[in-house]
């Protein structure tokens, strides 16, 4: 019943807008990626069974995305569809799953033999259509807003980094522009005049659709902002009823953010206390475990435009939920115990690893050869971690665009376990061609 | 006697200035009704030319609005397809920008305001400022007269009283007959960086709006021509809560 209820409501809300201004819009992407190994047997920790190249990296890889967006809107309602078509290169994976650690090298099992038959015959990537955005907005009155479906929450000041967003999965700080997934939830907005709005809202668990919910499974929300002539405040808060001890990527937090406009620069930050954290810690074996503290985490930011259009942006990152010198060192014998399992890698994030960081990137528009040239440094002076990122974008028409981009990661403490020591691949070409339609 | 001769003169020489400044506000005053009204709606479309060659097509639709003695605008891109979405948020000398690739909402510092918006030769403060008229954050003074376009025109030098003014310095040329703006120099650094011309007058409720006007870059080979579409005055289309940040994320 209660099923029955949420999909009424939502093709309820969604049909009043449907037969409003409907447009289709989106972009279709087409990468070519070179790997340039650190060796050539691309040998690494996140090897799963230590031997080369078990996870059958190339020297090129080619992938493609497509992104399909329907939005429309009225004067009271608006509904967003984004669809998102990728290419998985799931043949590794499945190769890897395979593979019985206990056999010996080169000998294959059965199965491993199998799946790579499999592999062989039907093609080693998929296709996955994912869902991003699949929610209506609608206007209950001018000071009161409902959201209901699959919505972005971001939030926060912060380029690379938000602590204060609460809602959402872990923004990529060396790819913040990118396109998340949104969240599935129900968020009421109240604006009071243009001084201050509240955003409450409640997420939902993914499987609503299939096995509905109980209320206490319900995580909550709320955001309050405050607006003034050169600065903006948030406060922030979430309830989440497991208390961290599930799997999900919610925890119970507080946290407050301002941005301050001063002489034409920007200064920003965002500090959050949570109650436990997200990601697993290891013991140096197979045991892992989420912290229940309170963990504290704070960014703090400046970013100006230059009068010749350079845009820059400085920002420090501390991460509490990041592994200090000893925990790192635990982490790399786990790593070492049970190999490149899916748990370690999901914790082996680049800008979450160690506790500090520091990002500076730099555009520059040159509107007069329709280029964009981009550079993105971060650096992590516990770890030693330090990942350059520089990019040069050409708009060959004003939809068609080809950007080119390499990225190097390199471990300048040699003592020390950072997330670039055990990548099998620290340095990548990678060339995208954009068509936005 | 020669003393008193003196101090004549140099009382009529300051009541001439006075009152050629009292002059030139008026003039502006008058010249910045066709920009002022309470709830402005526009389409317009935009066209780059680089090096005298057209780049493609950019369509805005645009909101503006006065309200407590504060401006507020909101510009959303409607082509090329790469930008549709993009809006800029403007509240006074605050910037919201929404990203249409993310949908994603980022506050500006006020430094961004002095560039160029899409790469056209209009600033996003060109584009925002301007809903309390020209010479809001300016101080007139009457320098002569020329003739612009076959129009014999006021020359006004408005010079930035006001440290959040875009410009350090502004010439503006509003004809004697119809008070309506023909050209404005924009000037930084003592030089004429770029120079606008309005054409295309037509009356909408009982003000005269350019529907065209052109914007010349002196920096560099490059020329920025809008042609309005529509433009409403005191239009229902637009709306108190467009202007939040909470409306820019409803934007699609």
């Amino acid at each position: 019943m209660k099923k029955i209820l949420i999909l009424l409501m939502i093709l309820g809300l969604t049909s009043v807008s449907l037969f409003s201004q409907v447009n289709f819009s989106g972009s279709a992407d087409i990468a070519f990626t070179a790997n340039i190994p650190e060796a050539a047997d691309y040998s690494s920790i996140f090897d799963p069974v230590g031997q080369p190249n078990v996870m059958g990296l190339k020297d090129i890889g080619i992938s493609s995305s497509f992104i399909a967006k329907l939005d429309a809107g009225d004067e009271k309602t608006t509904f967003s569809a984004w669809f998102a078509l990728k290419e998985y290169p799931i043949g590794q994976a499945l190769l890897a799953a395979a593979y019985d650690v206990a056999e010996d090298f080169p000998t294959f099992s059965p199965e491993y033999l199998a799946v790579g038959d499999l592999v062989a015959v039907t093609g080693d990537t998929i296709f996955s259509l994912d869902l991003m955005r699949l929610s209506t907005n609608v206007y209950l009155s001018d000071n009161f807003s409902m959201e209901v479906g699959r919505q972005s929450m971001l939030t926060g000041y912060g380029y690379g980094w938000n602590p204060i967003d609460f809602a959402n999965p872990l923004k990529n700080p060396t790819d913040p522009d990118a396109a998340m997934r949104g969240v599935d939830g129900l968020s009421f907005k109240i604006y009071m005049g243009n001084i201050a709005a509240l955003k409450i809202y409640g997420i939902l668990p993914r499987d609503i659709l299939t096995s509905g919910l109980d209320f206490e499974e319900i995580k909550t929300g709320g955001e309050l902002t405050f607006n003034f002539p050169g600065f903006e405040w948030k406060l922030a808060g979430f309830y989440d009823y497991d208390n961290s001890a599930g799997s999900d990527a919610y925890t119970p937090s507080i946290g407050t953010g301002f941005m301050a406009d001063l002489f034409g620069i920007g200064f920003y930050g965002e500090g959050a206390l949570r109650k436990g954290s997200r990601n697993n810690f290891t013991d140096g074996g197979a045991g892992l475990s989420r912290k229940s503290e309170w963990l504290f985490s704070a960014l703090a930011g400046l970013e100006y435009t230059f009068g010749f259009e350079l845009y820059a942006v400085l920002e420090y990152f501390y991460n509490g939920e990041g592994y200090n010198k000893a925990e790192r060192s635990l982490f790399e014998a786990s790593l070492t115990a049970l190999g490149g399992t899916s748990d370690l890698f999901s914790i082996y994030s680049p800008g979450y690893f160690a506790q500090h960081y520091i990002m500076i990137n730099l555009m520059q528009p040159l509107y007069d050869i329709n280029t964009d040239l981009n550079f993105s440094a971060m650096f992590s002076p516990d770890s030693g971690a330090l990942t350059l990122m520089p990019s040069v974008m050409y708009s060959f028409s004003a939809n068609f665009s080809g950007q080119l981009a390499y990225v190097g990661m390199f471990d300048l403490y040699s003592s020390d376990f950072s997330e670039v020591t055990g990548l099998p691949v620290k340095h990548v070409i990678n060339t995208v061609f954009t068509y936005s339609y | 006697m020669k003393k008193k001769s003196i101090l004549i003169l140099g009382i009529m020489t300051l009541s001439a200035a006075f009152l050629s400044a009292e002059t030139a506000q008026q003039i502006v005053d008058k010249a910045d009704q066709a920009f002022q009204g309470d709830r402005v709606y526009s389409t317009s479309s935009m066209t780059v030319y680089k090096s005298g060659e057209a780049q493609p097509v950019q369509e805005m639709e645009s909101f503006s609005m006065e309200k407590n003695g504060k401006t507020y605008s909101l510009s959303v891109y409607l082509s090329p397809r790469r930008m549709k979405g993009t809006a800029n948020l403007m509240i006074e000398d605050d910037l919201w920008v929404r990203f249409s690739s993310t949908g994603r909402i980022r506050k500006m510092s006020s430094s961004a305001k002095k560039n160029s918006a899409g790469g056209s030769d209009f600033s996003y403060a060109d584009m925002g400022d301007g809903g309390s008229g020209l010479s809001e954050k300016y101080t007139p003074v009457l320098t002569g007269e020329e003739t612009i376009e076959g129009e014999v025109c006021h020359r006004i030098e408005l010079n930035a009283s006001d440290s959040g003014a875009p410009y350090e310095k502004m010439v503006v040329f509003v004809t004697k007959d119809t008070y309506r703006y023909m050209k404005i120099d924009y000037y930084e650094s003592g030089a004429n960086i770029k120079s606008m011309i309005f054409s295309d007058y037509r009356t909408v409720n009982g003000k005269d709006y350019p529907f065209a006007y052109v914007m010349t870059n002196h920096t560099k080979p490059s020329e920025t021509k809008v042609v309005v579409d529509i433009f409403e005055v005191n239009s229902n289309k637009v709306q108190d809560r467009y202007f939040t940040t909470g409306y820019l994320e409803s934007i699609r």
